[in-house]
């Protein structure tokens, strides 16, 4: 009956054919059948198809091989790409420069920028090697210039104050009380600055993590805009009841039967709409 | 600065206009004008005079696509100016010379698709926004003495505003314009309050207390809580359409039963049926998916212990058209899943892709998170899933918090991996073997929730974004026409094939004729007849029983 009535609806009318079975099984039958009364005009949707006939129009497979997007559809779709794109660079640099290992100078001018605000003091200290006043350069071991930025590694490494230096550290308690902090502390403060160093970047990532969600939604309902067209120049749709919700029907199967023609209405919608 | 601003906009336009019909440079220098308040940030709309000529400018594009496009051009100021031009409104003059124009280009056919989506709610949410327009609207005076196609116009635009911005329908000063226009008896001005859940004529949704005693009617196969919904917790609203339609970590957490409807009706609290049924379809759906998610997380069937989010996903949104990926993190799961190699994730059924997961507390197992799977890529080796520190999947999180605190977690978590990772590099020092290292991360515990919710989302999105439910008449108010549907000719041909092309009557209909000369029987014929005849039929039985081959 349901093929016979949907030929005659086929036949006698321009109205369009939605067509919701519970099985893939039964749907290829139906559609088949269709296809070789000489019907071309066929969307099925899902990808569980076992016929060969229909496999070219399945909706996938249709919105890849046939349709093009609308001109207007195409240049809002490349200006969303061409955000999107830069938006998605601009994530990638910042999130590489939140991944990246802090040094004396990088990035943003490293833990030395940081430092040189929030505490001159031992800033200064760190500096100071570098400005030996009558224009020696102190060498370490393996003839290695010294530099602010190699004695902050070693002070973040846990080393102890480097024996030449510690003429100048007894001279300041504060600083003899900087180079015997433990290992532990030593990492707390470092993570502290690195927290100050980043919070700019992050505040941009935030930024940028929330516009890409937004632009990306844009470009998901512009995709969706190809389908519809499919389906509006369709004269039979075809799809299935989704599996999982046929599975575990628990409040929703005790509904009345009115419900489920409803739900069929539902799932038209949805192929329109979505 | 400003005068040469004025000076070159005008030259421009007559180099535009130049050696046209005349009526064609008016409508440019209409546009002129818009244009030049939209781009320049400097312009200022200075008197009702001005936004009438933007509106002007606005109605005289043809294509409204176009209109909008620029209207939403984030370089310009499309919002900002017509916020500016809706705050002129006074009285309703201005309501039709400003308002309506404005809305009857929002509300055009052509920016209904899916395509202008986005820019049209950023308007309408622009719109929505601007201070004291729907108060000012709900005033005597004006609603009064508009005229009624204008509120129409006014409360089609009401109706945009409650099906698309979420935060509009909690808004008082939208519920007052909508209980206001319908008290005005505006056409539309019902369907509006409908969506927003307003029974005026009967308050028994507030007054009358919904229990339902032990002496029930019906037995219900499930058992609904006493108190209407609304409150229990962050997703728990009045409005089925104000629901977010994946449950928040609050919602799992919720230990009071949900509100549900009952079969018999006995606690509905919706007064237009139409509605009731869609709330009533929602919610039974969304329970269904929700309960199993409850209680997957409640019973703790599939935990990954010690998952920490690790940065985000740089493959993320693939360059094909059809890939469109949300944003998501990297997630990656305790390094002791890998020495189990009896884990096959191209055949395991272990965190399906699109299945949603809940980022627990450890220590008091409170969800903390929830988010869908989006990458699962168990081929490529020495990454992903088989990552020699532990498996990796993709989340995506769903609201703008979750991705925030995600993004926060995903920063200290790198600190701590950039620190392990220096430390290794400088020679000598005693490197922390990786389940040390692994300990110091922020992390939760996560749990399986749903593998199959995604089936149902696009289902109770779509019951959402209904506002009336098709075929009414018959599915709701059980009242079908007798009528023939006017989309069904009155003679309809069979197949040639099997039927040579036998001609039904419809109107003048003999099950007995067409039993004769065709192979239906009489069962069948008659439900031929009914099914060519009403917009709603139903044939059933058992099966093998030909209701779906002849």
């Amino acid at each position: 009956m349901g093929a016979l009535i949907a030929q005659m609806i086929r036949e006698n009318t321009d109205e369009s054919i939605l067509c919701v079975c519970y099985t893939n099984h039964a749907l290829d039958q139906f559609l088949e059948h269709l296809y070789d009364n000489g019907e071309t005009r066929i969307v099925r949707i899902g990808g569980r198809s076992q016929s060969e006939k229909l496999q070219k129009y399945n909706l996938k497979e249709l919105a890849r091989s046939k349709t093009k997007l609308s001109r207007d559809a195409k240049q809002r779709m490349s200006s969303v790409f061409a955000q999107l794109c830069k938006c998605q660079e601009r994530l990638d640099q910042l999130s590489e420069k939140l991944k990246q290992k802090i040094t004396w100078e990088e990035p943003n001018g490293g833990i030395s920028g940081v430092l040189s605000y929030e505490n001159p003091h031992f800033h200064q200290h760190f500096t100071a090697i570098e400005e030996l006043p009558d224009g020696f350069e102190m060498v370490g071991k393996g003839n290695k210039k010294i530099t602010g930025s190699s004695l902050f590694e070693q002070w973040a490494k846990g080393s102890n104050c480097p024996q030449f230096l510690k003429p100048y550290v007894e001279l300041d308690p504060s600083l003899v009380e900087f180079w015997n902090l433990d290992k532990r502390t030593r990492g707390n403060m470092l993570d502290e600055w690195r927290a100050l160093l980043l919070e700019d970047t992050q505040d941009s990532l935030k930024d940028a993590v929330l516009t890409f969600e937004e632009l990306n939604a844009e470009r998901q309902a512009i995709n969706r805009e190809q389908d519809l067209q499919i389906l509006r120049d369709a004269r039979v749709i075809g799809g299935t009841y989704p599996k999982k919700i046929r599975d575990s029907v628990k409040y929703y199967g005790a509904c009345s039967v009115s419900n489920l023609i409803l739900l069929i209405f539902f799932l038209g919608f949805l192929f329109l709409s979505s | 600065m400003m005068n040469n601003h004025r000076v070159r906009g005008r030259g421009r336009g007559n180099r535009r206009g130049g050696g046209q019909r005349g009526e064609k440079r008016a409508g440019d220098r209409t546009k002129g004008v818009f244009f030049k308040l939209l781009k320049d940030g400097d312009a200022k709309m200075r008197s009702k005079l001005d936004a009438g000529r933007f509106v002007q400018g606005m109605v005289s594009f043809s294509s409204k696509a176009e209109m909008l496009g620029h209207l939403d051009d984030n370089r310009y100021f499309g919002s900002k100016r017509l916020g500016e031009a809706l705050a002129f409104i006074e009285d309703e003059h201005e309501v039709n010379e400003i308002l309506v124009p404005i809305i009857s280009c929002i509300t055009d056919e052509e920016i209904s698709r899916p395509l202008y989506k986005k820019a049209r709610i950023r308007i309408i949410a622009a719109m929505n926004n601007v201070p004291g327009l729907m108060s000012h609207l709900s005033e005597p005076d004006i609603l009064e003495n508009l005229p009624t196609y204008s509120a129409q116009v006014v409360c089609s635009l009401l109706e945009l505003i409650v099906m698309t911005l979420v935060e509009a329908r909690s808004c008082n000063d939208v519920r007052f314009l909508a209980k206001a226009l319908k008290a005005n008896n505006v056409p539309g001005a019902g369907k509006v309050c409908d969506l927003l859940l307003i029974n005026q004529d009967n308050p028994r949704a507030t007054d009358q207390s919904l229990n339902v005693g032990d002496n029930r009617a019906e037995v219900a196969c499930w058992v609904s809580d006493q108190h209407p919904p609304g409150g229990r917790h962050d997703n728990d609203h009045t409005n089925f359409r104000d629901i977010r339609i994946v449950p928040t970590q609050a919602e799992i957490n919720s230990q009071s039963p949900p509100w549900l409807p009952l079969a018999s009706q006995e606690n509905a609290f919706i007064e237009n049926k139409e509605m009731r049924m869609l709330d009533a379809n929602f919610r039974l759906l969304r329970e269904d998916a929700v309960s199993s998610m409850r209680a997957n997380v409640e019973e703790e069937k599939r935990v990954w212990n010690n998952a920490r989010i690790l940065g985000l996903n740089r493959g993320y949104g693939a360059t094909g058209r059809g890939k469109v990926q949300p944003l998501s993190f990297l997630v990656q799961l305790s390094s002791s899943y890998v020495k189990k190699k009896d884990i096959n994730w191209e055949r395991s059924r272990a965190l399906p892709h699109e299945g949603i997961i809940a980022l627990c507390n450890p220590v008091d197992k409170s969800v903390q998170r929830l988010g869908t799977i989006t990458t699962r890529a168990y081929k490529e080796t020495g990454t992903w899933l088989n990552d020699p520190r532990g498996p990796i999947i993709g989340v995506s999180f769903h609201n703008a918090e979750d991705i925030l605190s995600s993004l926060q977690e995903a920063v200290e978590n790198m600190a701590i991996l950039a620190r392990t990772d220096s430390e290794a590099d400088v020679e000598g020092s005693n490197v922390e073997p990786w389940n040390e290292v692994e300990k110091l991360f922020v992390s939760h515990d996560l749990i399986e929730a749903s593998g199959s919710f995604f089936s149902y989302k696009p289902i109770l999105s779509a019951l959402q974004e209904f506002t009336s439910v098709p075929l009414a008449q018959e599915l709701v108010y059980l009242n079908p026409s007798e009528q023939r549907p006017d989309y069904i000719p009155s003679q309809m041909s069979m197949p040639k094939a099997s039927f040579n092309g036998f001609c039904c009557e419809l109107d003048n209909w003999s099950t007995q004729k067409v039993v004769d000369s065709t192979s239906l029987d009489k069962s069948q014929a008659d439900a031929l007849h009914r099914a060519l005849t009403s917009k709603v039929a139903l044939i059933q039985g058992p099966p093998g029983k030909g209701y779906w081959y002849w």
